[in-house]
């Protein structure tokens, strides 16, 4: 009886010393994968050789709310072109809150697969837009990406073609 | 420190359970928060070591004894508590870079490890961060359930397992039932100078709203009685699954709906008890590609 007793004893003493092995949540950093920037900006029909635009987009949008940020990543930016026509050659720049993030360069139809920054020579990155890019995410601040390109043919109509920037970030922070 | 410190969380299990208080949180854990961070391939590494680990300890401590009557009654009830080994080899894993990254895959921290680690492609300097920090700081993955062993007719004997968990520390709250049966081979080969069993056992074990685990194990069971001291063993062969479905916070990441196996599917177990009139108290290690370790103490007989 008095072994039972102590195994009894023993079992309700050792839960003060217990859940040690389990790390605080407060204290774990986790990788938020926010969903991706994504900007698309339209082109309108006419004589225009040129287009343009912005497009802002509110970071804390894209994650957990209940997460407090400590840091952000950019590991991959793409930019795509979508639409029926042949826009032919051209190029342009693509800025983040002012500051210029990366140019391209190619033909229309080339960009119609996404040109990845990890891989594709039509692009040219600006680490200074990258930066601005996170600091934005980890300050909590609007993103505006802003474009200016160029094209050789015209659209046959207003917003059926389309230049597509899209930019892959992860947020990093605790409970 | 933190091994036993881990087996006074296992045993805080045993306390719980005996107190009858066992409230199913119904706010969704820190952990399975985390989890729905992430996709199914990242998340797939990071979580395998605990798939292992619960497989293994839910096979773990239900038989101790080879010693059935052909007829007769039989009542026992038993605390069990299984720590399953956690090797350096379950603390990191390697996990995919995105596509275009060189390298392209890097090596981080599983819920079990340290801090998580990165990779930069080195054509562009871009970062890549593993998913998470480690979760779990042990050496010994703690489980612990009380269970009803009741016979003996025609020579079997029913094992009943059950345990609701508080969700704790960031845990979820769990349940675990299990159900099995063992027969004694010695009645229809009474010549074998060792008691002889075989046994059937089946477990559940739900882990907050996106985790369920279930077990199964078939296998030997062998005994030998001197006195007070009973010398056992197994052989067994097991499987165990852990399913793991959400949906996860980035709405553009697909729902996840993965099934991982467990590590362990053969064990060979060696024991030792005490018999002492209607107590019992038992431990044994059990082999395989996991280790580890089950004790427990037993009322009645």
């Amino acid at each position: 009886m008095k072994l039972k007793l102590l195994a009894l004893l023993v079992i309700a003493i050792l839960p003060l010393m217990a859940f040690d092995c389990i790390t605080d949540p407060s204290s774990i950093t986790i990788s938020l994968n926010l969903a991706p920037f994504n900007a698309s900006y339209g082109l309108n029909s006419g004589s225009s050789k040129t287009y343009g635009g912005s497009v802002a987009i509110d970071p804390t949008s894209l994650y957990d709310q209940s997460y407090t940020l400590t840091g952000a990543s950019v590991y991959d930016i793409t930019v795509a072109t979508k639409g029926p026509d042949d826009l032919g050659n051209g190029g342009g720049s693509v800025s983040v809150n002012g500051v210029l993030l990366f140019t391209y360069a190619g033909s229309w139809n080339q960009f119609k697969t996404p040109q990845s920054l990890l891989t594709s020579t039509l692009i040219t990155r600006n680490p200074a837009g990258v930066a601005t890019l996170i600091a934005a995410v980890t300050g909590k601040r609007m993103v505006t990406f802003t474009v200016n390109g160029t094209i050789t043919n015209t659209p046959s109509a207003s917003n059926v073609d389309f230049l597509v920037v899209a930019a892959y970030v992860q947020a990093y922070g605790h409970r | 420190m933190k091994t036993f410190r881990c087996f006074g969380l296992l045993l805080v299990v045993v306390g719980c359970t005996l107190l009858a208080l066992a409230p199913r949180a119904s706010a969704q854990s820190d952990l399975e928060k985390t989890l729905q961070q992430f996709n199914a391939n990242d998340v797939k590494g990071y979580i395998q070591p605990l798939a292992d680990l619960f497989g293994a300890n839910m096979n773990a401590g239900m038989f101790h004894s080879a010693d059935i009557a052909k007829t007769g009654f039989h009542l026992s009830f038993e605390l069990v508590a299984m720590g399953a080994s956690v090797s350096d080899k379950q603390k990191t894993y390697t996990l995919n870079a995105p596509a275009g990254f060189t390298p392209g895959t890097f090596t981080t921290a599983t819920m079990f490890g340290g801090a998580r680690d990165s990779v930069v492609d080195t054509k562009t300097n871009l970062k890549y961060l593993g998913i998470a920090d480690g979760f779990v700081n042990t050496s010994i993955f703690p489980l612990a359930a009380p269970q009803l062993t009741i016979g003996d007719v025609f020579g079997t004997r029913a094992i009943i397992r059950y345990i609701a968990i508080p969700s704790i520390k960031g845990f979820p709250g769990a349940s675990l039932w299990g159900l099995g049966l063992q027969h004694s081979v010695n009645q229809w080969v009474p010549v074998i100078p060792l008691d002889v069993a075989a046994h059937v056992y089946y477990s559940k074990f739900s882990f907050g709203d996106l985790v369920n685990f279930s077990g199964l194990s078939i296998g030997a069971d062998v005994s030998k009685s001197v006195s007070i001291l009973r010398v056992y063993g197994a052989v067994v062969w097991e499987k165990s699954s852990m399913e793991l479905k959400y949906t996860p916070s980035n709405a553009s990441v697909p729902a996840v709906d993965i099934t991982m196996d467990g590590a362990n599917n053969f064990r060979a177990t060696v024991g030792v008890g005490l018999h002492i009139v209607f107590f019992t108290i038992f431990a044994d290690a059990n082999f395989g590609s996991i280790t580890n370790y089950s004790a427990g103490i037993g009322f009645g007989g």
